[in-house]
């Protein structure tokens, strides 16, 4: 799954030096208009729905934080099924 | 009226002194706190600067930043923002094209500026703050402000500029005045209003936030760029600071219409909706104005050189229609088109297509230190044979619909508008051509994403970082794409559109 999002931030930015904990925000690798981005190819590539309240900062802190809500996001959905 | 862009300032500080005049967070200054910290600033400044020298302002948009601002504004000089992120190449290029005597800034930044070679004084902007006004500063301010004429320059504005290098758009007091007159006027904003500024300030978009608020004593709420990134703290701030007034990139507005955010909450206050940068695609205009059926939505158009917009279009209530006209000229401009053999295309002419002109008080001074390019883009109006009358000549082509409105239709050149931030190609070419190992480079616009075709190359990689180090982060090529030869055109130009042709029948029907 981390590759997974590190394979969308380099169709972004150059990514070379980019680690699971790196502060993404703080490095300009997301924006408004990259984390848009981000958010429409995860959800297509994993066939979900990311809904507004997962779009919140702590969520898109570092490749770690939006792994870890994108497969709660996707357990919820297998409980509900 | 006004004669210069101070008493905007000490208007509303005499009128309003109490009224908010900007926010940033949990930081909130009345008038009257503006003016005096703009005062104390500026008679530093006087000691440094003579009227009309440019000083940089090196700073993340904030209340100290706004200071700065108008304490340049005060001291008589001319301002240029510069956006602290930028490669420092790009700053670099501003610097030496500005040539100015100082730079108001966060200590920080100070040894990265003096590692790029700016010589002149670096001032800094907290050290600035709460310095004593002399009533020496105080008589010289006045004689100043005296001495100032509506046609001294007010702001320079860097855009993108096809020869490879940013251009500085040179702006002067009755420009902004007599346009920013008329648009607070038009969209009816007042003292009790609340813009909430999206733009960054080195974006001629923040000029209507800044001066609209300054001019009614309205409040500048100045919104924190990472809250784009967040839907839902961005509608949680508007709510909260009562925010009436969006004047806004259309790609901003998208940010909230396409991720239904209206559905967590509809900020209450809001009633004036006013966008420009690019085309309001017209679904996501639907999604708004059924959230605000009672707003005033208008769409503007205009490039940094005739000042913020020479055109407007206040969408009617039983609008139907599948592209929103950019409108008819704002009060006090002259905005018309010509057609290829340089005349006139009548308004009765419709779907006739020509390039909008613009001439009028608001018509920008030219660039700075640059004569050849004004030369070339600012002109004696063609039509006019008998008198000197300036225009600028856009490069955007337009007709006139049924009801005389006027409607985009294209650029005329390489010029495109890409997340609401004007890119020439050219720059990026030129950029592109000057990495090791490049034969040559031609960039496209598929609508979405610019891709960067190349032939040559020792590897993406090393051209990738050129053009990271030297371009901002909104022109950097969202592909790179070598390519054996250049396919060319009859006329022996390169063929954008054979490229992107070629490309999408490479990438195949799977993704759009």
């Amino acid at each position: 799954m981390s590759k997974l999002v590190l394979e969308i931030l380099s169709e972004i930015q150059d990514c070379d030096d980019v680690k699971n904990d790196t502060l993404l925000l703080e490095r300009g690798i997301l924006d408004s208009l990259s984390i848009i981005y981000l958010i429409n190819e995860l959800e297509e590539r994993l066939n979900m729905t990311i809904p507004l309240e997962d779009v919140v900062e702590d969520n898109f802190k570092s490749i770690e934080s939006i792994v870890e809500f994108v497969l709660t996001r996707i357990n919820d959905g297998l409980a509900e099924s | 009226m006004e004669k210069n862009a101070i008493e905007f300032l000490e208007n509303a500080a005499a009128k309003f002194p109490n009224n908010v005049a900007c926010a940033h967070g949990k930081a909130a200054y009345t008038y009257s706190e503006l003016q005096s910290k703009a005062k104390g600033i500026a008679s530093q400044l006087i000691k440094i600067c003579s009227p009309s020298d440019p000083v940089l302002l090196f700073m993340e948009k904030s209340c100290e930043a706004l200071f700065g601002l108008w304490g340049v504004v005060c001291a008589g000089c001319c301002y240029a923002v510069v956006d602290t992120a930028l490669p420092a190449h790009r700053i670099r290029t501003i610097i030496s094209t500005l040539d100015a005597k100082c730079i108001i800034t966060k200590a920080n930044h100070a040894p990265m500026l003096r590692s790029l070679g700016f010589a002149g004084q670096i001032l800094d902007a907290d050290s600035m703050l709460g310095g004593a006004v002399s009533s020496d500063d105080e008589h010289r301010l006045e004689e100043i402000k005296e001495s100032i004429c509506d046609v001294d320059p007010l702001y320079v504005m860097f855009t993108s500029g096809s020869a490879g290098t940013p251009k500085g758009v040179v702006v002067s007091h009755r420009a902004v005045i007599d346009f920013i007159s008329h648009f607070t006027q038009l969209f009816d904003i007042q003292a009790d209003d609340v813009v909430g500024n999206q733009a960054p300030w080195d974006f001629d978009v923040s000029v209507k936030d800044i001066y609209s608020a300054a001019r009614t004593g309205a409040a500048l709420e100045i919104i924190p760029k990472k809250k784009f990134s967040f839907p839902k703290e961005l509608i949680d701030l508007l709510e909260e600071k009562k925010v009436t007034t969006l004047i806004w990139a259309v790609s901003a507005l998208c940010i909230m219409s396409s991720r239904n955010a209206f559905e967590y909450k509809k900020p209450a206050a809001i009633n004036k909706v006013i966008f420009s940068g690019e085309v309001m695609p017209i679904k996501q205009f639907r999604i708004w104005r059924e959230a605000y059926p009672d707003a005033v939505f208008a769409n503007v158009y205009g490039p940094t050189e005739i000042t913020c917009n020479c055109l407007y279009y206040i969408v009617e209530k039983n609008f139907t229609g599948e592209a929103l006209p950019i409108g008819k000229p704002f009060p006090n401009r002259r905005v018309f088109l010509l057609d290829e053999e340089g005349s006139l295309v009548e308004k009765t002419d419709a779907d006739k297509i020509g390039e909008i002109c613009v001439s009028g008080s608001s018509v920008g001074l030219g660039y700075y230190n640059n004569k050849a390019a004004t030369d070339a883009n600012f002109k004696q109006n063609p039509l006019n044979k008998r008198f000197a009358e300036r225009i600028y000549c856009t490069g955007d082509l337009a007709y006139y619909n049924q009801d005389g409105m006027m409607c985009f239709y294209s650029r005329k050149d390489f010029q495109i508008k890409h997340m609401g931030h004007r890119i020439e190609l050219e720059e990026i070419e030129r950029n592109a051509d000057a990495a090791s190992g490049i034969v040559r480079a031609c960039c496209a616009y598929d609508g979405k994403n610019i891709i960067c075709f190349y032939e040559g190359g020792t590897g993406k990689k090393e051209l990738a970082r050129e053009l990271r180090q030297k371009l901002p982060q909104y022109m950097i090529p969202a592909m790179l794409e070598q390519v054996e030869t250049m396919p060319v055109t009859k006329n022996g130009k390169i063929d954008r559109k054979k490229l992107l042709d070629n490309l999408s029948k490479k990438r195949g029907p799977s993704r759009a």
